[in-house]
Formats: C-alpha cells, structure tokens, sequence
C-alpha cells in the first residue's frame, strides 16, 4: 500500500475547485514552463547519464512544486484534487522499497534500486506488440522459459476467434482472460507456475476488472497499471480501476508520462511531469511501482538524445528521492526485430535506465504498432544489457551511451528505422529456435558493446 | 500603414496576446485593410507556428492558444467578409474524432491543430466518438473528409463498424473516409475499408489532407 489515506484523497476531487479540462490543460503548461526556469532545468546533448546532483535534485523538487500547485485533476467531476506538501512527506515516508509479486517458489521480489546499484534488476518482458492466435503460446513459452526474463506483461490480444477484438465488447472481457489463461499454462508448462504477470492488456475498465480472478486470471501477487489522462488528469473509469486493484489486494503500478510536445512542452518539462505523475500516482492511485516514460510525440520514439537525457533525470530523480521500485527500461523502439537499429536502441535505452536504479520493462518493437513484429530476443537484450549494465558508473554508462546513439541517430533523425522481420520469420515455429541470422546478428551487436566497455 | 499594422498584429499574435490582437483587428478595418487579407495575413502566422510545431520548435499547447486566438479573429472578420460583395467560401472541411472506445487524444489534438494551421475547417467531435454520431454529423454538415482514428489495437474494430456505417449511407467515394492514428497503418486502413490512410505521424497527415483535398 502506498498511501492509506488513498480513499480521503481521491474524495478530494468531489469538492476541490471546479475547472475545465481545457483550463486546466493550459495550466499545467504554464506552470510546467515556470518550473523549468524556477528550477533551472536544461537539456545537455552530451551527458545523457548525469552525474549531476543538483539536477537530479531540482528535477524532483519541481515536480513537487508543479504537484502541489496544481494537485490533479478529475475530469468526470470537473474538479481538482488538491495535494500537499505533508500528503507527499507521509506518503514517501510510508513507502514500500520492495514488492512481493508471485507465489511459491516464483515468488520475486522487486527493489527499489538506487542509482549505480549493483543488485541485479528485475526484467519484465513483453508488451506493446500485438500477435496472432496462432503464434501466441508458442511466442508465451519462450518468454517463460527465458532465463533473462522474470516475468511479462502479455502481448495484447489481436484477434479472437477471427474478429478484431473491440474495446468494451464482451470479446474483449474474453480475449483479455484467454490472453491471461495462456500466459499461466505457458509457465505452468515451463515450470514457473508462481511467475507474476504485469498488467493490463484490456482498454476498457470492464475489462480490466473483469480479468481480477484467483482461478486464471491476475492474482493477488500480481500487478496492474493505472494510468493519468496526459498529464496529471483522471476520471471515474481509471480510479474504479484503482480502487478496484486496491481491494482485491493487488499492487497498482504507474508510469509517469512526459511527451515532448504536449501539454508538458520541451524535454524539461516532460521530466517534470513525468516525476511529478509517478508521484501523484502514489496517492491518488495507491500504486507501489512507478516507471519514468519519457518520450518524444510527434515521431513517438525513446531514442532520441533528449528523450534518452530525459528518461535517465526522471529515473534518477525517482529513484534517488523516492523509495518506490521503478520500473522502465527499452519499452518501445524505432526500429524493428532483427536489425542491428533495434538492438542498439535497446542497449542504449536499457543502459541508462538501469544505471539510474530502474528495473526494467520492454520491448515493443516498431513503436509497437505492427502486429507480429516482436520475439523474446528484444527482452533478452534488454536483460542481458541490463545486467551488464549494474557494473558500471554513471560517467562509464554515459561513454557508452554517447558511441552508441550516433550509430542510429541519422536514421532516427529521418524517420527511417528498418521494420524488421516477424517472429513467423525469426523463428522456427516447430523447434521454437531463433534462425541463425538473428542469432549472428544479436551476437555481433554484443561483440561491439563489448568493445565500447560493457562487459556481457 | 497596413504593413506597420500588420507587423503589430504579429507580434501579438505570436505573443498569444488575445486582448492585443482583437482590438488591432478591428483597427486594422477602420483603417481600410480589407477583412480577407487581413484573414490571409492570420493564416499565414497559424501556418508558421505550425510549421515550428512540426518541427518541435513549438509545442502543442502553443498550437491550441494558437487556435483559440484565430478563433477569436474569424468572429470578428466572418461578418465583415460574408457581408461583402466578393466573398466566395473557399474552406474545406474535415470531420475529425477518435472512434468509439478510444479516449486518447493527445496525437488527435496535434493532427488538428496543424490541420487549422493550414487552413481547413475541422470540425472535432471528440474522444470515443459511436459511429452514429459520425454519420449524424457528417449528414449535417456534408464535409471534404471524414478522418477517423483510432490508438489502440482494440478500438480498430470500432474504426470498422464506423466506416461500414458510413460505407452503407453512400460515404467512401466523393466524400472520402480517412483512417489514421497510433494502431492503424496503411494495410490496415485498406482491410477496414477506408479510402486512404492518413499517415505514420502528424506531420504525414497534413501531407495526405493536402494530396487528397487539393
């Protein structure tokens, strides 16, 4: 639990001062500016793994101002929840360093890390991609029994029974808790029956709820996500799913959104808004685990020297200043599986990240949008990359970062990232083994990591 | 005169100084500026901040001050212009919103916005938009473009039961049905039915609007 004053807080936001979304909008982004230069915030192109602690802690202090100034929006009532500097103060005094996720044997626990820690992070695999019926326990099973990945968020389902799945349909509720099914006998049949999920795969709250059951759905020892409306805003459906999650006894995890060109504005101002979500979401969610998503919009990437820069000061300003497991790594990127793009920008995002005290969660290839387009090798590079990654210092991790972007920067820059291959390509689907070329490739990617100092 | 009045709505407008600019509008007149080139003028101060928004320059919240700022111009110019003797309406329009389910509307907002910056009409219905309001709208106001988009894999089937909607009461072929947004791409928007796919950015789908409304 992170807060137990969770229910006062959110009843906060049926008497708070009325506003609209709009107001509120422009708020956010006049006060976030304000921030920044209050804060003295800047984008450095060349250190993109700080050692600057006056930085990492000015960020967090003006993620607080801008909270406290601004508390959090409902939009179903139209009012703010408002949040004081004591709520924060009790509420990070009261946190929980570790969750305890799965059961039995499985059990793992996750840590708050903090920055240069040496202890291994956790490693959450899946996400973004969807992938056909027919591939998906094929693709479940090597997730399971990966030796670099703890545990998953499931792929989200695509179709079921042939149609598309539809948001708030009955077929989602179903292809959500077949979707989970799968992912319990994929570890059952790989010996992890313990292992927790991450979720939630559903759109709706009807369907996310739904799939809340001890039988074959999430578990008490499992964890879901809520998330605010960009930025700091709610409404009824995502605090139903809070409380929910929070009654059934399940850990509530967030990830903080900064996008680059919302409301946020430039770099300084998503990390600001991303710190100042992760911990607004501790109160007005409950949540246990946050997660520092900083990204670009208009071209969505994570890559980018900025966004990189930006993700890394989130993470630190969380993970030095907090006590809250965080967990972010390589979720999304450009480029897509089997190209050495991809592979890159796992490492480069999984490096600084994990340096910074995250656990990590990844992959979704091709900005996550093209079905078919992901195999467990992203997650195991970004696993492999990760525990390499606890050996080093801030100043090793931001010379490595600095030779690896300018290997995929033009690209990035132009919006060209290779699409890859589909696991259908990759794989053998009877043996269930990589094809050699991707083998070759991953391998050749590790030799040149190795030759810019990180040690596999 | 009117170069020096110009340079001062300028400055405001890029400032978002909305009491400035709506009293210079009206000066603008007085002093014999006619209300479309001073309209033109505005347009090309949208586009330029469109232009610094598509390159991240400027951000989405200067986009939409932006926005409310034209707004705020066009009521004082639209009867000024429509009441002269040589107004020809040369707009076109776009019927905009997320599909039924999807409540993202972040990417949505930028797309309008540089939509508006270049000069059409969007007309936006919102976030989790059911397909009948889709068709109502679209039967009211007959627009150029009907876009629709959809950010997640799970709202798609809503994209499809939309544009089969609007398929069956004769929409698709004079009035196109665009499919955009973060879980459409462009082999999708064909296998749903749509006229066209509006593009893998913001950016891309300003590009498809002027290709197909040009």
């Amino acid at each position: 639990m992170a807060t137990r004053r969770f229910m006062e807080i959110i009843a906060r936001g049926e008497s708070g001062d009325p506003t609209t979304e709009k107001e509120f909008d422009m708020l956010v982004f006049k006060t976030t500016k304000k921030m920044v230069k209050k804060y003295g915030l800047k984008f450095d192109p060349e250190n993109l793994v700080t050692t600057d602690e006056e930085l990492i802690d000015n960020t967090f202090e003006a993620a607080m101002d801008l909270l406290t100034t601004l508390g959090v929006f409902n939009c179903d009532s139209g009012r703010t929840i408002e949040i004081s500097r004591a709520d924060i103060d009790e509420t990070l005094r009261a946190t929980n360093p570790v969750a305890e996720l799965g059961i039995g044997k499985d059990k793992i626990y996750m840590h708050h890390r903090n920055i240069e820690d040496p202890r291994l992070p956790v490693i959450i695999g899946g996400c973004g991609n969807a992938v056909d019926e027919d591939i998906r326990y094929k693709i479940y099973t090597l997730y399971a029994s990966n030796p670099y990945i703890d545990y998953v968020e499931p792929l989200p389902p695509y179709k079921y029974r042939g149609m598309l799945v539809k948001a708030g349909s009955p077929f989602e509720l179903t292809a959500c808790l077949d979707n989970i099914s799968l992912w319990r006998k994929a570890c059952r049949d790989m010996g992890r029956p313990g292992a927790p999920i991450k979720g939630k795969d559903g759109v709706s709250a009807i369907a996310d709820i739904s799939t809340n059951r001890d039988d074959c759905g999430y578990r008490t020892s499992d964890h879901s996500n809520v998330y605010f409306k960009t930025l700091l805003k709610t409404n009824y459906e995502n605090l139903n799913r809070a409380v929910q999650y929070s009654q059934y006894g399940m850990y509530v995890s967030n990830t903080g959104n900064g996008y680059v060109g919302g409301y946020a504005g430039g770099i300084e101002g998503a990390v600001i808004c991303s710190v100042a979500e992760q911990v607004a979401s501790m109160m007005v969610f409950n949540a246990s685990i946050g997660g520092s998503c900083v990204m670009e919009s208009l071209y969505p990437n994570q890559t980018s020297r900025q966004a990189l820069w930006g993700t890394n000061i989130a993470s630190a300003a969380m993970n030095k200043h907090t006590k809250m497991p965080g967990a972010w790594a390589s979720y999304m990127t450009t480029a897509g599986p089997c190209t050495k793009m991809c592979l890159y920008e796992i490492a480069v995002a999984t490096i600084g990240t994990t340096v910074m005290g995250n656990n990590c969660f990844g992959v979704a290839p091709n900005q996550g949008v093209t079905p078919n387009y992901v195999t467990p090798m992203e997650s195991q590079m970004m696993g492999e990359v990760a525990y390499a990654a606890t050996k080093l210092t801030r100043e090793q991790a931001n010379e490595i970062v600095l030779k690896l972007v300018p290997k995929y920067e033009e690209d990035l820059l132009k919006q060209e990232a290779p699409k890859g291959k589909t696991f259908q390509e990759l794989y053998d689907l009877d043996t269930l083994q990589p094809c050699q070329e991707y083998v070759d490739l991953y391998n050749e990617v590790w030799a040149e990591l190795e030759e810019m100092g990180l040690k596999r | 005169m009117k170069d020096a009045i110009f340079e001062e709505i300028k400055v405001a407008f890029n400032d978002y100084d909305a009491d400035e600019v709506l009293e210079l509008i009206p000066k603008a007149l007085e002093e014999g500026v006619g209300a479309l080139e001073i309209m033109d003028h505005l347009s090309g101060l949208l586009e330029k901040i469109g232009e610094q928004f598509s390159i991240g320059e400027l951000f989405l919240p200067d986009m939409v001050m932006a926005g409310d700022l034209m707004d705020g111009c066009m009521q004082i110019l639209k009867p000024v212009i429509m009441d002269s003797d040589d107004y020809v309406p040369s707009g076109k329009t776009i019927l905009f919103g997320m599909v039924r389910g999807d409540v993202h509307d972040i990417g949505k907002n930028m797309v309008k916005m540089l939509w508006m910056s270049s000069g059409y009409e969007v007309i936006d219905l919102g976030t989790d938009v059911p397909a009948e309001a889709f068709l109502e709208k679209a039967n009211e106001v007959k627009p150029n473009l009907i876009a629709l988009s959809s950010a997640m894999s799970t709202t798609v089937p809503s994209m499809k039961d939309t544009i089969d909607l609007l398929k069956s009461r004769g929409y698709g072929e004079e009035i196109k049905i665009m499919a955009g947004g973060g879980s459409a791409n462009a082999d999708l928007a064909a296998e749903l039915g749509a006229s066209c796919y509006g593009g893998d950015d913001a950016y891309e789908a300003l590009l498809s609007v002027k290709q197909l409304l040009a």
